[in-house]
């Protein structure tokens, strides 16, 4: 008997194992249908959301969840180990979101990753012309959903994951396959233009 | 430093610690720094759209994924399920011929989760099951070796709760399947708070 390391805390009682995700990953890793349905639950709108903000198509979305999915499936027994799960699945989801991008502007060479000030990119956008030009009325989330579709895809698909979905710093670079510095540099530069697009919201 | 780094605001700052106390009051220093006070206007509208961006995923139907997205994918986990190795429940009277019941490795992985979840304390992870390579007797039960790895809360004495596993898996693996449990390895992983 060997005892390792230590865990984030866990409410007590027989739902525990449910609710930690680091047992539920280990579980469908051996096989448990019930235990990546539960993955799957707490997944899948989220990595629809992170697809939608990228690609702006519902369709390509869910395709891309399904693909993600199926692809988690049958790669779980490889993981290195539970706790990686969901830097890996991010990983999975942004591969084929760029894959799709890649497919949709084959012709069009993408903006400089590590340009402060990147032109107009609209590969996501719902709308086209000046933020300054939308109506009033327009809720936030509108404009910055116009100014994300600015951001060369890295950028874009790193400020998401960190600031809507939350994952770390060294998940988002599992994820874009990146070094954790150039992530760094990634987020920085997206919340800096994201911000300077928004200031003339306020 | 300041100019090169887009990490950093120009007084030397970094974004990202004006950024985590936007929504706090100002300190001694950014109530007198230029750079800081624009920063933190700026990112104070940039979290509150982001708020509104969730707000309103959270509340459309447009940014959840449709039913059919988890029937699909379910659909080809269950034709792809994997079982584990087939156990036989007796052990056959010659040897290498094949058995005339046996269950699968799933199986009894459920039961030994279904099991460890009833007991307070302990969360079961990885979980592996052996046929025992001497202990196999010929038209008895199969001699089964269980390693399983847990998280013990860490107010458990461990010596204790792997006692109560050892004696609950070996008593309901032989009730719901027959097989004979004449090893349980556990391996504790990990302690967690309660």
């Amino acid at each position: 008997m060997v005892v390792r390391g230590t865990t984030d805390a866990l409410s007590a009682g027989s739902s525990a194992a449910e609710t930690d995700e680091f047992t539920v990953v280990a579980r469908a890793q051996d096989g448990s249908t019930r235990a990546f349905e539960m993955l799957l639950d707490r997944y899948q709108t989220p990595l629809f959301r992170y697809a939608y903000r990228l690609l702006n198509d519902r369709s390509a979305s869910e395709d891309v969840v399904q693909e993600t999915f199926i692809a988690a499936w049958r790669g779980l027994p490889t993981l290195s180990s539970p706790g990686a799960f969901r830097g890996w699945l991010y990983q999975i989801a942004t591969r084929r979101v760029f894959d799709v991008l890649r497919a949709r502007r084959p012709q069009v060479e993408w903006p400089d990753e590590d340009d402060p000030h990147p032109a107009n990119f609209d590969v996501a956008s719902p709308s086209q012309g000046d933020p300054a030009g939308l109506a009033v009325q327009q809720a936030q989330f509108e404009a910055l959903h116009l100014a994300l579709a600015t951001l060369p895809p890295q950028q874009r698909a790193a400020w998401t994951m960190q600031r809507i979905d939350g994952l770390s710093y060294d998940e988002i670079a599992v994820a874009l396959s990146l070094p954790v510095s150039t992530v760094r540099g990634r987020i920085a530069r997206a919340r800096q233009t994201l911000a300077e697009r928004m200031a003339s919201w306020r | 430093m300041a100019v090169n780094d887009p990490s950093r605001l120009g007084c030397g700052r970094l974004i990202d610690d004006v950024w985590d106390t936007a929504d706090e009051p100002p300190d001694e220093h950014e109530l007198l720094c230029p750079f800081c006070q624009q920063a933190r206007a700026n990112l104070k509208t940039l979290a509150d759209a982001t708020e509104a961006l969730t707000a309103h995923e959270d509340e459309s139907p447009d940014f959840t994924p449709g039913l059919r997205v988890k029937d699909l994918v379910m659909q080809l986990v269950h034709v792809e399920v994997r079982r584990g190795q087939a156990i036989p429940l007796l052990t056959p009277e010659l040897v290498d011929s094949d058995p005339e019941l046996a269950i699968s490795e799933q199986a009894v992985l459920d039961v030994v989760w279904r099991t460890a979840d009833a007991i307070p304390g302990l969360l079961a992870r990885h979980c592996a099951v052996h046929l025992h390579p001497l202990d196999q007797q010929p038209g008895l039960p199969a001699a089964v070796h269980i390693d399983l790895h847990i998280a013990v809360a860490a107010n458990m004495s461990i010596p204790e709760l792997t006692g109560v596993v050892r004696a609950q898996l070996s008593e309901r693996i032989a009730a719901e399947t027959g097989l004979s449990t004449r090893r349980v390895s556990i391996t504790v992983e990990d302690l967690f708070d309660v």
